[in-house]
Parts: C-alpha cells; structure tokens; sequence
C-alpha cells in the first residue's frame, strides 16, 4: 500500500468517524460594516459593461507605465551603504580557496527576504566577503520577487516580479523582469532597469531561470495558466523560451508535447528545475519532468532546430533509484550533477544527514560525497545553490530542531563553499527557509 | 433562482448555506491536520466562518468564499497546533499527542497516519492534506495556503517523502 492510499484510507476512517457536525452560530445582526446584501446565488459572475473595458485597459497601461517609471529608478538603490570592497578580494578571502584553474567563487549575491504571510518579498543585495548588506530592491506595487539568476560574474542578476492578486476580483498574475547590475566602489553600485520582455507568462510558474555565460540571453522554463483560482484554464505545457536581455524579444520557444500536469508531474519555483546554461553559451540543461520517480537530467542544444522540449533535448542524466535531490544544478562543463539532499521523518539526522554528492554524468555514478552534514537534527535540508565544477559548488544546509515547528524560519542555517569533505561558511544572511537555487542566486 | 432573487436572509442566510455546504469537508480537513480531534476542528471551522460572516460585506467574489474558509481553517490549525506546541514539550506531541477520539475510534493504522501526518513542518502538511487527502486541485491548495503553485508541488512532494519515511520507520 504506498503512502497516498494510506492517506486515502484514513480519510476515509475520518470521515466514516466523524459526528454530525454542530450548526453555525453566528452573532445576531448584521455584520459589522456590511453593504446592503448583493444577491450572489444563481448569478453569472458580474461582468463589466462593455464601454468600460477600453477605458479601463487605458487606465491600465498608464498605472503599469506609471510603475515601471518608478521601478526603473528604485529608491533602494540610492540609499545603498558605499561598501567599496577592493577590486582584488574575492569570496575566497571569507572561504576555502577554490582551484587555480578552476571556476571563481562567486562574491555577490541576491536573495529574497524572508516569506510571510504578508505576500511581498523584497530583493536584498549583498556582500559575502563581507558580510553586508549592499542594497535592498523593492518590487513594483501588487508584485513580490519571486525568484532570480546570477550571471557569469558575481555582478548581474535577473529578478523575476510576479504581480499578485490585490483588488475585488482575481486577476491572473504576470511576471515583471529586471536586471540588476553591481559595480562595487561606483557612486552607484546598483542599478535596476526592466528588461522589455512583454506581459506573455499569464498565470505562468516559473520553474526554471538561467543567464547566458554571454549575459545576452535570459532562459526562462515556465509553465502557463497555472496560478489561475478560478481553475477555469487547464495548465498548459511546460515552456522553455529564450530571450534576448537587451531586447527583450523571445528567441526560441521549446514546448513539452503532453503537459506536465496531466502526469502529476511535481514542479516548484522558481528555479528548481536546476535549469543551467553550460559554458558553450548554447547548450540549456535541466530537470524533467520534475521530481519523477527518478530525477532526470536533460540538455538541450538551442542552435540546433525544433521546438519540442523533449523530442528535441537528451536524456544525459537519472539520479540513481532510491536517491533523491531536492535540489541538482548541472556543472557548467557537463561533466557533473551536483545533488542536494534531505534528510526528514523520525530520527532526523541520527539516521542520515543531508549531503552534497557529485555525480559523474559520463557514467551516471556517484562520484563523490562532496560534503555531509555532522550535526543534531529533526529536519536537514541540502540545497545546491551554485555549481562550479565536480569538486566545487556553493551549498545551502538548513536545518530544524523539531518536526513540529510551527514557525518558518529554519533553526540554523549555513551557506558556503563546498570542496570535497568541507563545507567554508560564507557570510550570508538568510532569515527564512526553503532557500531554492532560484531564491538565492550567486 | 432569477438575477434578482434575494436570498433568504441576507449574509447570514448565505454565510449559514454556505456552511451547510462546506463544514462537513472543513471540518475533516481540520480533523486530519490537528489529530482527528473533532472538537476542536469544529471551533475552528466556526472561527473561520465567523470571519468570512463579519468580512462578508468586502468579499465580492462569493467564488472565493469556500477558498477563503478554507484558508482561514488552515490558519486556525496553525494556531491550535502553535498553542499546543507552546504548552506542551515537543517530544510529549509525538505521536501519543493524538486526540482521545481518535484514539477511540479510529484503527492503529489510521492512527499512525495522523500521528505521522501531525510530525511534518506545517506546510508540507498542509500540502499533502488538501492535496492528497482532500483531492483539491494544486491551484486551489495554492490559495489555500497563499503560497504559489509550485510550493504546493514541493512541498507536497517532500511531505509524501517524509511521511513514506516516517510510517516506515514506525513500523
């Protein structure tokens, strides 16, 4: 029996137990504050006059044009500290020294603030060789970042807003773009400009976020119609598609010919996919489907022709039966999977702790243990938040003291540099959980 | 039933149909999240609706009156259980923390579902709950627990991970 027919079946038991439920009972009167009662059952959802729609699509445009006015020279950028870190240091000076030939480590990052229920996330910007906080990026009005890319260096980033539902009916929410450029020890440090890539992601979830090696092109996996409450539109097909940063003009689309949600597949933002750009500047890999029985990895040529996502892209990669990642990014050279893994249910870390493993692409084998976590634990969580190459990659090891913790921040958290058996802090701060490879970006 | 047709009586007419129609599922959803403790899963769903009645007035969309019940059952949950984990040693919660009542009438094996359900961090919880208990579309979950769609799948991912992990231990 696996576990959902066992969650079945005690629903079932409940239901089957359960005593006739009480009645209502509410206070005598109206409610406070209450509008003369509008008839609602049996009614069609209200609909707006037909003249009103271009005027209100007008009011529209100038308010979205009013924001991106606004956004395009945000207030937190002016009032970011002057940390002028020398020209010279690199993240290394806080962690392990990577190898001489090899990837640098990343110094700057971008990360989300932590989640609430108040629905707005802000961008913060920062230092870790420092340890400070460079800037904090406010999203337009009725949007919230919801996930972001680091470029090649550790100075450009891609935040990715999505609008949220904030008046008396639902709209579908639509993604905002922004690039954030850092130039350490300018009189200006960041800026954030739009990218003009037009509304065309309704209701999308964000599954997948990458920026070229060349910072030309910005890879977006996403999935549309689904963040839609009136389930009305069916989700559509997982959607892979280029753009153009300067331009904002989408390139090429690759579309999934069965979509995913049909399958059950599990999907998660807003990089979870692990899609990467590997260094030859064409090549797109990622995760799919998401979080299958056995995770697989595939690469996609975007030179080469077709607009299938999976006719057209290669199955190089499936994490070994009976392991799971919650988190994989591939190296840069192909070469390697670089896994993050969890470690939950009764005993915690006593009975596994989360660890880092390379993977050897070549041979689908585990290469190495990179880094396992040593400590006492109810929940652990790995998350692999940068890749370098097979033996160096920057991770993310939060965990929890209980499995009964009502609260969302994680009890410890430690970001750092992986080497093989190390794990060399960085000074990152995060103040929530669940830090995603698309909710941290180096 | 015409455009004009008043209802009964107003918002206390709809808000206590709506209740006709929805506590039953409400209340085995606060169920499964708090232990099978009926009791207390119906002060719950009756704070909820209490809500929705004071906020009836501002609430244009009555589309959205089950999604908003629903979402303000699973914060009262949150809420319950906050309490209880304030009150009570988080090892003491586990699983012997399970209702009398459903100690009393469920099986052994449907206990230590809830009890294994009542072991995961509240959102992978809630996620294979509305999803995998109550059969809720991924968007509907979404809004339920104000988080995105692709929360919902993770954490419903992870929950069912954790709770495979769990029960099998257990036994």
């Amino acid at each position: 029996m696996t576990v959902e027919d066992r969650l079945r079946a005690t629903t079932g038991a409940v239901t089957e137990a359960m005593r006739p439920v009480r009645p209502l009972t509410l206070p005598p009167g109206q409610p406070e504050g209450s509008a003369p009662v509008r008839p609602h059952w049996g009614r069609l959802p209200r609909r707006w006059p037909g003249w009103l729609i271009p005027l209100a699509a007008a009011v529209a445009v100038i308010a979205v044009a009013a924001t991106l006015v606004a956004v395009r020279d945000l207030p937190g950028s002016h009032l970011a500290p002057r940390v002028t870190p020398a020209a010279s240091v690199t993240a290394t000076s806080t962690a392990a020294p990577p190898p001489s030939a090899g990837p640098v480590v990343p110094r700057y990052y971008v990360t989300l603030s932590a989640e609430s229920r108040v629905p707005v996330r802000d961008a913060i910007v920062a230092d870790a060789g420092t340890g400070k906080q460079i800037t904090v990026v406010k999203p337009p009005s009725n949007a919230t970042f919801a996930g972001m890319a680091a470029g090649p260096d550790d100075r450009t980033f891609v935040l990715d807003a999505r609008t949220f539902f904030a008046g008396p009916s639902w709209t579908p929410p639509e993604h905002i773009w922004f690039l954030v450029r850092l130039t350490p020890g300018a009189a200006r440090q960041v800026q954030v400009t739009r990218i003009p890539i037009a509304a065309s992601m309704s209701a999308a979830e964000i599954v997948g976020l990458a920026l070229s090696p060349d910072d030309g092109t910005l890879a977006i996996l996403f999935q549309p119609d689904v963040i839609d409450v009136s389930v009305k539109t069916p989700p559509g097909p997982i959607t892979l598609r280029t753009y153009s940063l300067a331009t904002g003009k989408a390139l090429r689309t690759w579309t999934e010919p069965v979509p995913s949600s049909a399958a059950g597949t599990t999907l998660d933002s807003d990089n979870v996919d692990g899609l990467t750009w590997l260094a030859d500047g064409r090549t797109l890999a990622f995760t799919y489907p998401s979080f299958a029985v056995h995770q697989t990895v595939r690469t996609l040529d975007t030179t080469s022709p077709g607009t299938n996502l999976v006719a057209d892209s290669r199955a190089v990669f499936q994490v070994p039966a009976g392991r799971a990642c919650g988190s994989l990014l591939m190296t840069p050279d192909g070469q390697t999977v670089i896994c993050g893994t969890s470690t939950e249910g009764a005993g915690g870390c006593a009975k596994g702790q989360p660890e880092f493993d390379a993977y050897t692409v070549a041979t689908g084998q585990l290469d190495r243990v990179l880094y396992r976590h040593q400590g006492s634990c109810a929940v652990g969580v790995a998350t692999v938040e940068w890749a370098g190459d097979g033996t160096l990659a920057i991770g993310l090891v939060e965990t929890f003291k209980s499995v009964d913790f009502s609260f969302p921040a994680s009890d410890t958290n430690v970001v750092g540099v992986l080497t093989p058996g190390k794990l060399a802090p960085l000074r990152v701060t995060l103040t929530g959980s669940s830090y995603g490879p698309g909710t941290v970006a180096f | 039933m015409t455009e004009t047709a008043e209802p009964a009586a107003g918002a206390e007419g709809q808000v206590t149909a709506l209740y006709q129609a929805h506590a039953t599922g409400l209340v085995r959803l606060a169920m499964l999240m708090l232990g099978g403790d009926q009791g207390a899963a119906e002060d719950v769903v009756q704070d909820a609706f209490l809500g929705l009645y004071r906020r009836w007035a501002a609430l244009r969309d009555p589309d959205r009156a089950v999604a908003y019940a629903r979402s303000s059952v699973l914060n009262g949950c949150r809420d319950v259980l906050r309490r209880r984990s304030r009150k009570i040693p988080a090892a003491l919660l586990e699983p012997d923390a399970e209702s009398a009542e459903a100690r009393a009438l469920l099986g052994e094996e449907h206990r230590e579902v809830l009890a294994a359900l009542r072991r995961l961090p509240d959102r992978q919880r809630e996620a294979v709950v509305l999803r995998h208990c109550l059969d809720l579309k991924e968007a509907e979950v979404a809004e339920a627990m104000n988080v995105s769609r692709g929360t919902v799948k993770s954490s419903s991912h992870r929950g069912l991970a954790a709770l495979a992990r769990i029960l099998k231990e257990d036994q």
